[in-house]
């Protein structure tokens, strides 16, 4: 009963008027730029970051949460009409659903996607809605060392997940984690890499960080690059979906939720994992296996519902640990440290309403969105030739505003450039820039955790292996370790990953 | 231009000179016990680290064949970042109008797509619709935007 009553004070605050619109406004910004190949949803919210300083924390949280997974669904309209995925997460998408749409089946490639993505959302959000306070009640318990050996376990989970090189994933991270330090260092006031620079003093803004290495560098590598011709499908018709079909994409659309759904809590593991996985599976399961990759609705569904159902659960480490498992997770606790909430396992008691008032907007927003791309899918497909000569000036203005008007400091513009030419710099080097990120927002708490820890203990490095949590996650931090190595895993990394590229 | 070193060298003199860096900076904050950490106990770490794993990526690139950089467009780099540091030194003087034109016309340039014409109508447009939006609208402080 007593979820029955969180989940009544959470559409208590989601319904009200204000929260309902700045909901709209989330998934409705979502979708444009998940629509727009080329700017993603971390440039997004990394822009919003300041405005959404002057929102009460449950409007800026529920329009943020919104832009996150709006951008999902109006990632696979791009890669369905235009085969170039609109987000990271539709690059499976585009596989099947680009082949449906040429074969006339658009409305109904569109339908799939958006009704499995549907159905995920709202599986997802009760699997939330129970799960996140049973993990919050456990963390409770966690003590310093505790956080240490988890978020040491984040990490390599992170890195193990992550395009590319490992050597390079974990170098991005210790660099990161490097820029944490810039600052005073609160435990003795001694300041660190601030060359003198009073802003400097509390660090530099992660909004900054992710606003140059995301919005800029991705812009400049993007100039770079050859132009893109787009060819797309305009026409859409016979959107509804008959029984056959439905009944064709009903079993791989709830696999891919229990698939994503779990892939969604790993650190890095997140949307993309999770549609690669399960478009796998639906193909190793299928009894037409030759279908796929000619438009079996199956290699649309399965991975539709997927990373919907991951980019959600994705919620619950973040909610209850204050362990960001992705980038967007990142500036999702840098939105809740700019309102001065510190995440973690004693928000859902000191603010209830936030909590579960962003758990009741994720259902009413995965509605509106079905409503957005359903009946307003021309809209999108005009939105599709506005071409990208059009966008990225506006894109680098808004950059330029979102990183200024954090401080009402220009040296932050400046530090932003300078970041954007790291990120550049990074891409062409093929390192990401999200384990930085991952790094910059983790590190601070891995050296507090650290020091802590080692303060009570007097200095005894036992305590880590010593207390049960700390151990069971030294332990799968090693287990990762070990997986890291062995060659198969290797093999079928690489594998997912050189698919993804064609 | 066209790098034909292998990109994990580079990667890896970028590591070993990032933790250098932050080593020859950090030297004289001091490092204290495990039990009492200071200041520069952890960033010493963190760098020994970076360097460590700088040197993996060289040594790897030595011994095996590995991608190289290949093709580097220097004109959006150069004139892109251009632009955005030409925002944040015009922003507080000569206010947000110019410097987001300044912004806008240096994209275009950036990416080969300059057309006076063109670009100046874009450049227009979009500061009366951040100023219209951003100033107006949400309220954010941006300098010389408000007339009345």
């Amino acid at each position: 009963m007593e979820l029955f009553n969180d989940l009544l004070l959470g559409f208590s605050v989601a319904l009200t008027p204000m929260n309902l619109v700045y909901g709209f406004l989330g998934v409705l910004l979502g979708t444009v730029i998940g629509v727009l190949p080329g700017l993603g949803p971390v440039a997004t919210i990394s822009i919003l970051l300041p405005v959404t300083f002057a929102l009460p924390a449950p409007a800026a949280l529920i329009m943020l949460a919104g832009i996150y997974y709006g951008a999902q669904y109006g990632g696979s309209t791009t890669a369905i009409l235009v085969n170039l995925p609109g987000e990271s997460s539709s690059v499976v998408t585009a596989i099947d659903g680009y082949q449906m749409a040429r074969k006339g089946q658009a409305g109904l490639a569109l339908a799939t996607a958006a009704l499995c993505s549907f159905i995920a959302g709202t599986l997802a959000t009760v699997v939330i809605a129970v799960a996140a306070p049973a993990l919050a009640e456990v963390a409770l318990d966690f003590g310093p060392a505790d956080y240490f050996s988890l978020m040491l376990f984040g990490l390599v989970a992170a890195v193990i997940l992550a395009h590319g090189s490992i050597v390079k994933a974990i170098g991005m991270i210790l660099v990161g984690i490097l820029l944490g330090t810039i600052g005073i260092d609160a435990n003795t006031s001694v300041e660190r890499f601030t060359f003198g620079v009073p802003s400097f003093g509390d660090g530099i803004d992660f909004a900054v960080i992710a606003m140059g290495m995301f919005g800029i560098g991705e812009t400049i590598s993007n100039l770079g690059g050859t132009d893109q011709s787009r060819t797309f499908v305009k026409e859409v018709k016979n959107l509804w979906p008959r029984w056959a079909d439905i009944k064709r994409f009903i079993r791989p659309a709830l696999r891919g939720t229990a698939l994503g759904g779990c892939l969604g809590l790993l650190p890095g593991g997140g949307p993309v994992l999770a549609s690669f996985s399960t478009y796998a599976l639906e193909k190793k399961l299928s009894k037409t296996p030759g279908e796929f990759g000619k438009g079996a609705i199956e290699g649309v569904a399965g991975p539709e519902a997927a990373n919907n159902a991951a980019a959600q659960t994705a919620f619950i480490p973040m909610l209850t640990l204050g362990l960001p498992s992705s980038a967007v997770m990142a500036l999702m606790i840098g939105a809740l440290m700019m309102q001065g909430l510190s995440p973690g396992p004693q928000l859902m008691n000191q603010r209830p309403d936030l909590f579960w008032g962003l758990i009741a907007s994720m259902w009413l927003g995965n509605l509106m969105l079905v409503i957005l791309n359903l009946p307003l899918v021309g809209i999108w497909v005009k939105l599709l030739s506005v071409p990208y000569r059009m966008l990225y000036p506006a894109i680098m203005l808004f950059c330029c505003i979102g990183v200024y008007s954090i401080h009402n400091n220009a040296l932050d513009v400046v530090l932003a450039a300078i970041f954007g030419g790291f990120g550049f710099l990074a891409k062409k080097l093929h390192c990401e820039p999200a384990p930085l990120l991952l790094g910059f927002i983790l590190g601070p708490m891995i050296e507090e955790t650290l020091r802590r820890a080692l303060l009570i203990s007097h200095g005894d490095p036992m305590v880590f292996v010593e207390r049960p949590i700390s151990l069971s996650f030294l332990v799968l931090t090693f287990l990762l370790l070990i997986v890291l190595v062995a060659p198969m895993i290797r093999v079928t990394r690489q594998r997912a990953f050189e698919e993804s590229t064609d | 231009m066209n790098i034909r070193l292998s990109s994990d060298f580079l990667t890896g003199l970028l590591f070993c000179g990032l933790g250098a860096l932050a080593i020859i900076i950090g030297s004289d904050y001091p490092i204290g016990t495990t039990s009492r950490m200071g200041a520069g106990y952890f960033p010493l770490v963190v760098s020994i680290g970076l360097i460590l794993l700088g040197g993996v990526l060289i040594v790897r690139s030595m011994v095996s064949e590995t991608e190289e950089v290949g093709a580097v467009d220097l004109r959006p780099l150069i004139v892109l970042l251009g632009g955005v540091l030409l925002f944040g030194f015009l922003i507080e003087d000569w206010g947000f109008p110019l410097a987001g034109l300044a912004v806008v016309i240096a994209a275009h340039i950036a990416g080969r797509d300059f057309k006076p014409l063109q670009t100046g109508l874009l450049a227009v447009g979009l500061v009366i619709f951040c100023v219209a939006l951003f100033s107006y609208g949400l309220g954010l402080n941006l300098p010389h935007t408000r007339f009345w």
